[in-house]
């Protein structure tokens, strides 16, 4: 097996570095951050938010938390900058639905209006809370099942952001290998996490949504 | 963009690595607007993206030049040298004492009332600038100078447009406790704290604590040190020091 070897850097150290470069204000590891983070957050943002723009809003708002934060000393594992992250995020986008709720905007009266197509996509910060945990709960069980191989494609695919040629190079498989393990690992994925979420979920999720 | 082209030419997997440009980036990102199916995967993606982060990669098959996010690391050298540039000014400017707070005779803890300015390395994350951010740019480039008095009234300015602003309103306040007003600076930390922007608020009530200091009221500082003292942040052994000097 090719790929058995340990990662001589470390993830850790590698996110240490990108943590380091944004809060000594280093432009390129300032972008570098908003390239790798920008997305992950976006798709937080977007399963609460009703609004396009108050989600990019958002999202940009958490990166610029992010970014204060390493600034101000805040983060003191900056080998764990996701987890970071994504705290920062479950926190700011809670406190927004939490605003949302105590000051809801005004909507005008349409009497034409289909009244289900009025149910927009937040939840409340609790429910929100909970599907994320749910959610990372299930992607950590799916992922013990897959074979070392094709978590490591997954991990280079997702979390590096490597082109299916450029894993190939890494991993010494041919690219059309490599993307035919990926679809099949992102199939594997999708269907046990749907299967996991349709019958864990509670039952006021799947009457509410 | 579509859900069979998205489907096809992997845009969810591409969108999470930051492979997308611009416009294919807000294309998707409108299209996971309209679309549960898509967001349903964007979100089971995104769950396992943040999973493979945190569990990091199971192994490596052969490294021929490992890379930082894509960046080779003889690259880096010129931030790395960037990062010690900033280190050394962040210490000329601590050591040298551009501006630090003159302790008043007024109160029993002017000495421990003094502070260096916190230190302010601008944001370039936002490419444009709306007004308020124009005039904050303009306030810190006052502030960096040293010259807090010059810097209040774009701060100001940037505080009428957006008075939640907790960067704007920590600045200020600081900017007007340099300044001897005493009041107005603990006015705006105050707000900082109450607005819970994790950035800022630790660092608002350090500040808070010396400015109650400086008022000669040390019990409200020490519940303000307490807090930072339980923080676990860069100021935690700071406030712990004071705090000790004050219950002697």
């Amino acid at each position: 097996m090719t790929d058995d070897l340990p990662d001589p850097r470390g993830p850790a150290s590698r996110w240490a570095d990108l943590a380091r470069g944004v809060s000594a204000g280093d432009r390129g590891s300032e972008e570098e951050f908003v390239r790798i983070f920008y997305p992950n957050v976006m798709a937080m943002a977007a399963s609460r938010m009703r609004d396009y723009e108050a989600a990019r809003e958002l999202a940009q708002e958490i990166l610029m938390n992010v970014v204060q934060g390493l600034r101000r000393g805040l983060v003191r594992e900056p080998g764990k900058l996701p987890a970071f992250v994504i705290g920062t995020a479950r926190n700011l986008i809670k406190h927004r639905l939490q605003e949302m709720v105590l000051r809801p905007a005004a909507v005008p009266f349409d009497p034409n209006a289909d009244p289900s197509a009025s149910k927009d996509r937040s939840l409340s910060p609790q429910e929100s809370d909970v599907e994320e945990e749910e959610r990372r709960a299930l992607a950590h069980q799916v992922l013990q099942r897959l074979k070392p191989m094709d978590r490591r494609i997954l991990y280079l695919t997702l979390a590096e952001g490597l082109t299916p040629r450029e894993i190939a190079v890494e991993v010494g498989l041919k690219p059309e290998n490599v993307r035919n393990r990926k679809s099949r690992a992102l199939k594997v994925l999708q269907s046990k996490m749907a299967r996991l979420i349709r019958n864990s979920r509670p039952l006021h999720y799947n009457q509410e949504r | 963009m579509d859900c069979s082209q998205i489907e096809r030419e992997e845009t969810a997997e591409a969108y999470l690595g930051g492979r997308l440009s611009a416009a294919d980036q807000a294309d998707f990102e409108r299209h996971v607007f309209e679309c549960p199916c898509c967001l349903e995967k964007l979100r089971m993606l995104q769950a396992v993206q943040a999973e493979l982060w945190e569990q990091g990669s199971p192994a490596v098959a052969h490294a021929p030049e490992r890379r930082l996010f894509g960046v080779r690391h003889w690259a880096l050298a010129p931030a790395a040298a960037l990062i010690l540039v900033l280190a050394g000014a962040t210490l000329w400017w601590q050591l040298g004492e551009p501006g630090r707070r003159a302790a008043t005779a007024q109160s029993p803890y002017a000495a421990l009332a003094s502070f260096d300015p916190p230190p302010f390395i601008p944001l370039s994350l936002r490419r444009g600038e709306d007004e308020a951010a124009a005039h904050f740019r303009m306030g810190m480039d006052q502030y960096v100078a040293g010259r807090f008095e010059a810097a209040i009234p774009d701060l100001r300015a940037a505080e009428s447009i957006d008075p939640r602003a907790c960067n704007v309103l920590f600045f200020l306040g600081i900017s007007y406790l340099l300044e001897g007003q005493t009041d107005k600076g603990i006015s705006r930390l105050e707000k900082v704290i109450s607005l819970g922007d994790a950035a800022y608020a630790v660092e608002a009530r350090f500040y808070l604590a010396k400015a109650y200091l400086e008022k000669g009221d040390a019990s409200r500082a020490r519940a303000e040190f307490e807090v930072v003292m339980d923080s676990a942040s860069r100021l935690s052994s700071e406030a712990a020091r004071l705090l000790a000097i004050l219950n002697r």
